[in-house]
């Protein structure tokens, strides 16, 4: 009884425990169930989203499908054009005339916006481009030109001649001075035309530079320079050199070991001369005109060095301070010319011997015999040219219209010509003979004091302009274009 | 101060110009331009005790010696013999410029300088003492490139040097 007792029990807590379970399985399911129900519910929505989805983007690739077709369509259009491109790219002709009218507004759109930076783009080419437009037409450039660079040749000559002119004409107004006296004597007895004696004093002859070379190695030995004296610096070493190898060029592209050696040579307003001794050269650059007796000096210079300073000069190994004993006589030269333009140096004084003073007194009263004779005999013909008075006057009133004056003499007539009216301080002398005939041309006003106006006669254009006066009657006139404007 | 007469001497192309450019200036220029007749330009150099201006007459190179070049030569106190390392016939020359610069010139003092070593692998310039070479015991020889500067100027010192001893 017991036993079933316990049966009973067991199976009544068993049943229990089934109950429980059941439940519990309920509940799951339930869950489970409300789960799924959830579950099916989200796949549902993501479903439809997928549907929306799946529709944009049809729509999307129908879109891009659309798209390709136009740029397909575009491509070939493109293509067409690239083709059509290359054509008229590869057919030059056609293509330079479809840029012509770009080209030019392009140019000058950005000549306006930045000229500086276009002339720096073009200026590289300019100068070959020149140069080759001279040499495919010459003429053609010949001709573009001149106008320009024949009246800048011509303004730059006019004004140099008038210079020089003014130079000469105020040295020559200097006549009566001793140095005038002295000049004219001179030029007399060269035969020199007097304005011409005056150039040197215009020109001024200096010597700038000396160099002292060893003439086997072209080292410099000695230098002095006019202007500062200093001593001789590595410049004046290579130019040494180079005289040296100007030298050695000469006998080695001429191939003539014993032709001689170059004696001058010209560098703008300068002229450097080149005295050889077998064992030096002695070069002078200097400036202005000239004297005779240059070259002789030069000689008798390098003669002295080479006597003073033989033995310096034999041992000479590249060391410039064994030959300072030199630089007192290129000084001498330097300084000589410094202090007296024109003229040559002068010996030193020795006291003359007896004899020596007894010709001294027979050639001061020759001297004396030919002074008084230059003074009283009638000076030369004129030496300027009515070329020379053409250049002044036409540099006056550059582009006005030129006209000619000409002046007959029926005898001896001076005349004094001032081609600037208004500066009295340049003019020109003239003294003409019986028949002689003189023109000249003018653009301005020209001014001529002529001292015998009774023998002379004057054309302006060809047209006689009158009697001017009486036998040796001086008379002032202003002739111009249209005539004598003023006669005193 | 003292002045030294140096010739550079060598065949067409080898550098004469460059070198003494690249000493003188310490410039270097890519294009050739062939030297007319001679042209001088000069250096100081500056030594342990002394200084020395070297005038350095750059002579125009030639294929074919002609005798009359030699007019260049007379009372040259010392001489810089280039020849080109990128072409081994400009070495074939050396021997004959070396002669008949000291026929002209019998107590120089002379460098040999083998240029454009930018241009030769390393290990091709091995030392090949070319003073050596053509009997010239007392002559220095150098591996230099005038485009680079490497051993221009320990040249035309090393020259500067045997001038003044």
């Amino acid at each position: 009884m017991r036993a079933l007792e316990g049966e009973n029990f067991r199976l009544k807590r068993e049943q229990g425990n089934l109950l429980l379970r059941h439940e519990q399985l309920v509940e799951e399911q339930r869950r489970h169930a409300s789960e799924l129900l959830a579950e099916n519910l989200r796949l549902k929505n993501s479903h439809n989203d997928l549907l929306a989805r799946h529709q944009e983007l049809a729509q999307a690739y129908q879109a891009l499908l659309r798209e390709e077709e136009q740029l397909n369509f575009k491509h070939h259009h493109l293509a067409d054009e690239q083709a059509k491109l290359r054509l008229k790219i590869e057919d030059k002709e056609s293509f330079t005339a479809s840029l012509e009218p770009v080209i030019a507004n392009t140019l000058e759109r950005k000549i306006a916006s930045s000229g500086e930076e276009m002339a720096e783009v073009v200026a590289p080419l300019m100068a070959p481009a020149i140069k080759k437009q001279i040499h495919d037409s010459k003429d053609e450039m010949v001709e573009a030109l001149h106008p320009i660079i024949g009246q800048t040749v011509k303004r730059a000559v006019a004004e140099a001649m008038r210079k020089l002119v003014k130079q000469i004409n105020q040295r020559l107004d200097r006549a009566f001075n001793p140095q005038g006296s002295w000049r004219r004597i001179k030029a007399r007895l060269t035969g020199v035309p007097e304005p011409l004696a005056v150039l040197p004093e215009v020109l001024p002859f200096a010597v700038e530079n000396l160099f002292l070379i060893a003439r086997k190695t072209g080292l410099l030995m000695a230098h002095v320079s006019a202007e500062t004296r200093t001593e001789a610096n590595a410049k004046a070493q290579m130019v040494s050199s180079m005289l040296t190898a100007i030298q050695d060029f000469i006998k080695d592209a001429l191939g003539a070991e014993n032709s001689s050696d170059l004696h001058e040579f010209r560098h703008g307003e300068g002229i450097t001369y080149v005295i050889a001794s077998p064992m030096l050269l002695l070069a002078a650059f200097t400036k202005g005109e000239t004297p005779r007796d240059f070259s002789k000096l030069l000689e008798r210079t390098l003669n002295r060095i080479q006597n003073s300073c033989y033995n310096a000069i034999v041992n000479f190994e590249g060391d410039t301070t064994a030959l300072e004993t030199a630089r007192p006589f290129m000084q001498k030269l330097i300084q000589s010319f410094a202090a007296a333009p024109a003229f040559p140096i002068k010996e030193q004084k020795q006291t003359p011997s007896p004899a020596v003073k007894i010709a001294y007194g027979v050639a001061g009263a020759l001297a004396l015999a030919l002074l008084a004779w230059f003074i009283l005999k009638p000076p030369r013909p004129p030496l300027q040219t009515p070329n020379v008075l053409e250049a002044i006057t036409s540099t006056l009133t550059p582009g006005a219209t030129r006209f000619r004056l000409e002046a007959r003499m029926s005898g001896e007539v001076w005349m004094r010509v001032f081609p600037n009216e208004e500066d009295s301080t340049a003019y020109q002398d003239f003294r003409f003979q019986t028949g002689e005939t003189y023109a000249w041309r003018a653009s301005g006003l020209i001014r001529l004091r002529v001292g015998n106006t009774g023998e002379t006669e004057l054309y302006l254009d060809g047209k006689h302009l009158g009697a001017l006066g009486a036998v040796h009657q001086p008379v002032t006139l202003i002739v111009a274009r249209e005539g004598i404007v003023k006669k005193e | 101060m003292v002045q030294k007469k140096v010739c550079l001497l060598g065949t067409l192309g080898v550098g004469k110009t460059s070198l003494v450019s690249r000493f003188v200036n310490q410039t270097f220029d890519e294009k050739y331009h062939s030297t007319l007749g001679v042209k001088v330009d000069h250096k100081l150099v500056t030594l342990e005790k002394t200084s020395v201006n070297l005038l350095l007459w750059d002579i125009q190179g030639q294929e074919e010696q002609t005798p009359s070049s030699e007019n260049y030569f007379r009372g040259a106190h010392g001489a810089l013999i280039v020849h080109d390392l990128t072409r081994p016939e400009s070495v074939q020359t050396l021997k004959e410029y070396c002669e008949r610069f000291l026929r002209a010139a019998p107590n120089a003092k002379l460098v040999f300088v083998g240029n454009k070593s930018d241009l030769v692998e390393a290990r091709k310039l091995e030392a090949c003492d070319f003073a050596q070479m053509l009997g010239q015991k007392n002559a220095a020889h150098f591996i230099a490139s005038a485009k680079t500067g490497d051993n221009v100027e320990p040249a035309f010192v090393a020259l500067a040097r045997m001038l003044t001893l």
